[in-house]
């Protein structure tokens, strides 16, 4: 116990020295699925995405953090035709796909350049992600609760715009590993937002 | 301040976000048209040769329970029967409905339709009710009930094997059943033509029927 006690003063000066990547974004998301997610089940592009992205640094140039996301698929297929797993059963119709993915992940960041100025970074994102999978055909709709294991290599710039506001932009390719469905979920997400220093 | 504007900001987006969770949904009535057939007997073989000739009932029968919901089918069940036959005939077989010959059948084909009044009830406000120690709690008003019904509609053709049935059998043996469901609802082309539909479907996806 004394040791965790004379630790942390070196850890709260660790994190007060570089207050200038102590730092909250909020980010508009586009993502687009890639491998056996859009061969498989949906392949348009989603426009609904959303991430809060909170980084504490550790010296000027590496924080750690946390993500909170929301991506939302969907896709709607005309003249679906299917056939059940035992294979008597042929169904057809107008089907209708989503997934609402919820990633929770813990993050590192490395900033280039100086504070201040225009810092491109490269991170890494490692997590769990809740997703609700869905597809109705008629009046039938099948869900499924997936979890996954997610990882995340990600890059960004950061452009300042005032004191305690900078415009982000941001590339992540994500890779949620599961297995209650029999594909990954794999995509990459492009967003754009602002960045709020905390103090 | 800046902090409440912060904190505003992100959950004004987040809930506008929340309103899509679901953004492609059925929009008109037909989007919830569905087709589906059946092999009821995994063992049949479709592809015997000597099953050629098939009986085809004169009557849709209507499955639907009286007490539960309406009747009425708003379709010309004649073009229903008609289309079963059409398709059969496609597929190779012999028309053998003639009733001299229905002992050589080796298909009874039945058509039947079934329409279900789905009722859903939903209630709101009611009374005020006691302030407590405080007095009245204000003037409330009557319970408003609304109510919903949903209809749905389903055809269905069934492919009995008529070999050897019997004149009164306990059980009919099945070997094939196309169902088409979907709600019930629009003009009478317009559901005629949606059942139309649904009996082309069903042997367009039952290529294993072909002779």
């Amino acid at each position: 116990m004394k040791k965790i006690l004379l630790f942390l003063p070196f850890f709260a000066a660790a994190l007060s020295s570089s207050a200038q990547n102590n730092s909250f974004r909020l980010t508009y998301d586009v993502a687009i699925p890639t491998g056996k997610m859009s061969e498989d089940f949906i392949s348009n592009t989603s426009w609904r995405g959303i991430s809060i992205d909170s980084r504490w640094g550790i010296n000027t140039n590496l924080t750690v953090g946390f993500l909170l996301g929301w991506q939302v698929f969907a896709e709607r297929f005309d003249n679906f035709t299917g056939v059940t797993s035992d294979g008597l059963t042929t169904f057809h119709g107008t089907q209708f796909r989503t997934i609402n993915s919820f990633p929770l992940q813990a993050n590192t960041h490395y900033f280039f350049g100086e504070e201040d100025s225009i810092r491109p970074w490269v991170g890494f994102g490692i997590g769990a992600v809740y997703s609700d999978q869905r597809s109705q055909l008629g009046f039938f709709e099948s869900p499924t609760n997936v979890w996954s294991f997610a990882v995340t290599p990600q890059m960004g710039i950061v452009i300042p715009i005032t004191d305690e506001t900078s415009f982000t932009l941001h590339a992540r390719y994500n890779y949620f590993n599961h297995n209650a469905v029999s594909f990954n979920y794999s995509f990459l997400v492009f967003g754009a937002g602002i960045k709020f220093l905390y103090w | 301040m800046r902090k409440f504007f912060r904190f505003s900001f992100v959950l004004t987006l987040t809930l506008v976000f929340m309103a899509g969770c679901y953004p492609v949904q059925p929009e008109f009535v037909e989007d919830f048209d569905a087709v589906y057939t059946t092999r009821r007997d995994s063992e049949f073989n479709f592809s015997d040769p000597t099953f050629q000739k098939f009986y085809l009932a004169d009557t849709v029968m209507v499955l639907t329970d009286p007490n539960t919901s309406e009747t009425s089918i708003s379709i010309n069940s004649d073009l229903l029967l008609d289309r079963v036959r059409q398709n059969m005939l496609q597929a190779g077989y012999t028309d053998v409905s003639d009733a001299e010959e229905i002992t050589d059948a080796d298909y009874l084909v039945l058509v039947s339709v079934n329409r279900t009044d789905n009722y859903f009830y939903t209630w709101w406000g009611g009374w005020g009710g006691w302030g407590g120690w405080g007095g009245w709690g204000g003037w409330g008003f009557p319970p408003v009930i609304t109510s919903q019904n949903i209809k749905t509609g389903a055809l269905i053709v069934e492919l009995i094997k008529a070999r050897n049935l019997g004149e009164k059998p306990q059980t009919l043996p099945i070997v094939w059943v196309g169902r088409g469901e979907g709600l019930f609802r629009g003009s009478e082309q317009n559901l005629t033509n949606r059942s139309l539909g649904a009996i082309d479907q069903m042997f367009i996806q039952s290529p294993y029927l072909n002779r």
